[in-house]
């Protein structure tokens, strides 16, 4: 038999059909509980026998599977895959990442972060993670060479770089621009740093630059550069006075000094000073308690007055000048206020060879008010020797209330010690704020103007003023009346005058009148104020030998006039 | 030490002329001095007692001018007006009479100085 035709079958102990067989549309079997193989569904189902299901694809909702595993493994792991989520049930394998909530960390230990793209096109970027630091790079040679864009330092720092070379690096106040910095407007403070630190620029272009401090004129003293030095060398100074470089005052009650002016092979010509101020001791001598040695550079309450001493934010100054002496060892710098109030402040300087060396001193506004005058009210003094009264006291850092043993404590110089021993200094500037900035020259015509102010002497041999007179009756007594004269420029105040008559009488004159006969030892009314001679003159009794209206020449030797402070 | 000379100067005798100037630093030690030291370190300015005998002479006698139109009218009238009024001159300073200077007191503004 090879067909059995039948429409169902059935146990003879089964109330019911347990195969029924429909014509053309397979079989039902009803009951199926048990099956001793694997039951094949067309080719790809497959029910075994130990609970497996197997199949080329399954199709319909997962939502009731159980037991799945914990996670799912990617076996075929290898390089340079990128695996993104998909739509349905696909994992893509995608060209690109694209990422656009959340946070994407890609984290790594001992190794080297980079991002780029992919294929060997110069030009291309890559953003590098190695050792601490964050790069940006272009990339060149196919990718074997690198052009580093940007840096984020591990240290803190971010470095902007163009073409390889580095143009902007932030730092803990800020930032460094190394090259030509351009913006449409500016704002807020630009500060350089002490030292070296200083603004270096070719040219400043602006529609308007305000500046806090001034660009020019910043040097308060007159004849920092020793370019005047009308009274000449002034040897035998053991009780201080004026010579050499003008408006410099030693001041000294130890041992004797020659003061001069040092020409160009004597002066830091290298630095672009030809003068110099040169202090020789001639005469040795070691300090007792009152003995002092400085030298003496005074300022007017009006020169001063920006100062804003005793006001709001009152301004630091900076004394800077080149020094050279034989000897090593520390002098002292101190400024003193001394109009209306009476302070000072010092600083400690070290000599430590005999080579032209710069010295920079910075000291802070005081919270005293100073008087604004046309006398002296500001000192700086150089403390070169001392006794004990004037060097033993404290070196006073801040302001302080003025105490003479203060005023050069510190100072161990002992420049009057041997007649061999010399200080000379030049390029000395005093100016507002904290940097000492290059000395401020300024045309020889400025500071002979500038000098004229506090010493005037005439330009001749002998120092001759010659003025001249006529003589005068006023009634039945004689008199003599003389030209005005006016000095080069408006002294500070009406100078003390010292000449003689060449012939042994000091301040007076030598009178030359008709026939060339001359008479000595004239003394006159000179009527001298801060602008000048204002018509001297003789009353009563007139001048011996000099007739009513006869003229005569009058001369003063080795005239001086000197409104020093 | 220091001398008056006007009301304007001091001498510091064979140094230096000071002005009376509040500005001035000789004036201002000028000042301190006579604080310090009192007036004795000041003499007060020269005042002329006697006048010497030339210069007494050369203010009374006539012009150049008219000496010689006084020569003239004597030579053409025989008079003698010029050699009587130069003699008259002449013997009222006779050539014995010398200056005689005397120390003035101290002005009042230096004595202020000091009290």
């Amino acid at each position: 038999m090879s067909t059995l035709k039948t429409h169902n079958l059935q146990s003879p102990d089964a109330g019911s059909v347990n195969i029924a067989m429909t014509p053309n549309a397979g079989m039902v079997v009803a009951g199926l509980s048990t099956y001793s193989n694997q039951i094949n569904v067309g080719s790809n189902i497959k029910l075994g026998t130990a609970g497996v299901v197997t199949a080329t694809s399954f199709v319909g909702s997962g939502a009731n599977l159980t037991s799945l595993p914990a996670q799912a493994t990617i076996a075929n792991n290898a390089d340079n895959r990128v695996i993104t989520g998909g739509s349905g049930v696909n994992l893509n394998g995608e060209a690109s990442l694209t990422y656009t909530t959340g946070i994407l960390e890609i984290n790594h230990t001992s190794c080297q972060l980079d991002l780029m793209e992919d294929g060997a096109t110069d030009s291309n970027h890559r953003i590098r993670q190695n050792a601490g630091n964050l790069y940006i790079q272009k990339l060149s040679d196919n990718k074997s060479s690198s052009t580093t864009g940007v840096v984020v330092d591990g240290g803190g720092h971010v470095e902007l770089y163009y073409s390889g070379t580095k143009r902007i690096e932030t730092t803990n106040t800020g930032a460094v621009v190394t090259g030509i910095l351009t913006a449409t407007s500016f704002s807020g403070n630009i500060v350089a740093g002490a030292g070296t630190s200083n603004i270096t620029a070719g040219i400043i272009t602006a529609t308007n630059i305000e500046l806090a401090i001034p660009t020019s004129r910043r040097n308060f003293f007159i004849n920092g550069g020793m370019y005047v030095a009308a009274r000449g060398t002034v040897t035998g100074l053991n009780a201080g006075g004026f010579g050499g470089p003008d408006h410099i005052k030693l001041v000294n009650n130890l041992g004797t000094f020659t003061v001069a002016q040092g020409n160009e092979h004597e002066s830091p010509r290298s630095e672009g000073f030809t003068y110099c101020y040169k202090l020789n001791c001639t005469s040795a001598s070691g300090p007792s308690a009152s003995n002092y040695v400085y030298l003496h550079h005074e300022f007017s309450g009006y020169d001063l007055q920006l100062l804003r001493y005793g006001y709001t934010n009152p301004h630091p100054i900076t004394i800077s000048f080149w020094a050279k002496c034989n000897k090593t060892g520390n002098f002292t710098v101190t400024f003193r206020t001394v109009a209306g109030v009476n302070r000072l402040i010092s600083k400690v300087l070290t000599i430590s060879d005999s080579n032209w060396n710069f010295y920079s001193v910075t000291f802070v506004g005081d919270t005293s008010v100073v008087s604004v005058t046309a006398g002296g009210a500001y000192i700086l003094e150089i403390w070169l020797d001392g006794g004990n009264n004037y060097t033993g006291g404290t070196v006073q850092t801040s302001w302080s209330a003025k105490d003479n043993a203060d005023r050069g404590a510190g100072s161990t110089l002992n420049i009057a010690s041997s007649t061999s021993n010399y200080f000379y200094y030049t390029g000395l500037q005093i100016e507002l704020g904290t940097v000492a900035t290059p000395f401020e020259h300024q045309l020889y015509q400025w500071y002979e103007h500038e000098c004229y102010r506090f010493f005037y002497h005439p330009n001749r041999g002998s120092d001759l003023l010659e003025l001249h007179g006529m003589g005068h009756r006023v009634a039945d007594t004689m008199g003599a009346v003389i030209q005005a004269y006016p000095w080069p420029r408006q002294m500070r105040a009406t100078p003390t005058v010292s000449f003689d008559d060449n012939a042994g009488n000091s301040n007076r004159f030598a009178v030359n009148g008709s026939n060339n006969s001359t008479t000595n030892n004239v003394l006159l009314s000179l009527q001298q104020n801060d602008q000048g001679i204002m018509g001297a003159f003789q009353y009563p009794h007139g001048i011996s030998g000099i007739s009513e209206n006869e003229s005569f020449r009058l001369w003063a030797y080795n005239f001086k006039a000197e409104a020093e402070f | 030490m220091y001398k008056i000379i006007d009301d304007n100067s001091i001498e510091k005798i064979g140094v230096c002329i000071i002005p009376r100037d509040e500005l001035n630093k000789d004036y201002q030690q000028f000042v301190a001095d006579v604080v310090g030291i009192g007036t004795t370190c000041v003499e007060g300015a020269d005042k002329v007692v006697t006048t010497p005998y030339n210069i007494a002479r050369a203010v009374e006698y006539p012009s150049w001018q008219e000496q010689q139109d006084m020569q003239y009218w004597d030579a053409m009238n025989g008079t003698t007006t010029w050699k009587d009024k130069i003699t008259e001159i002449k013997n009222k300073y006779a050539k014995s009479q010398v200056g005689v200077n005397t120390i003035a007191d101290l002005p009042d503004w230096v004595v202020g100085l000091s009290t």
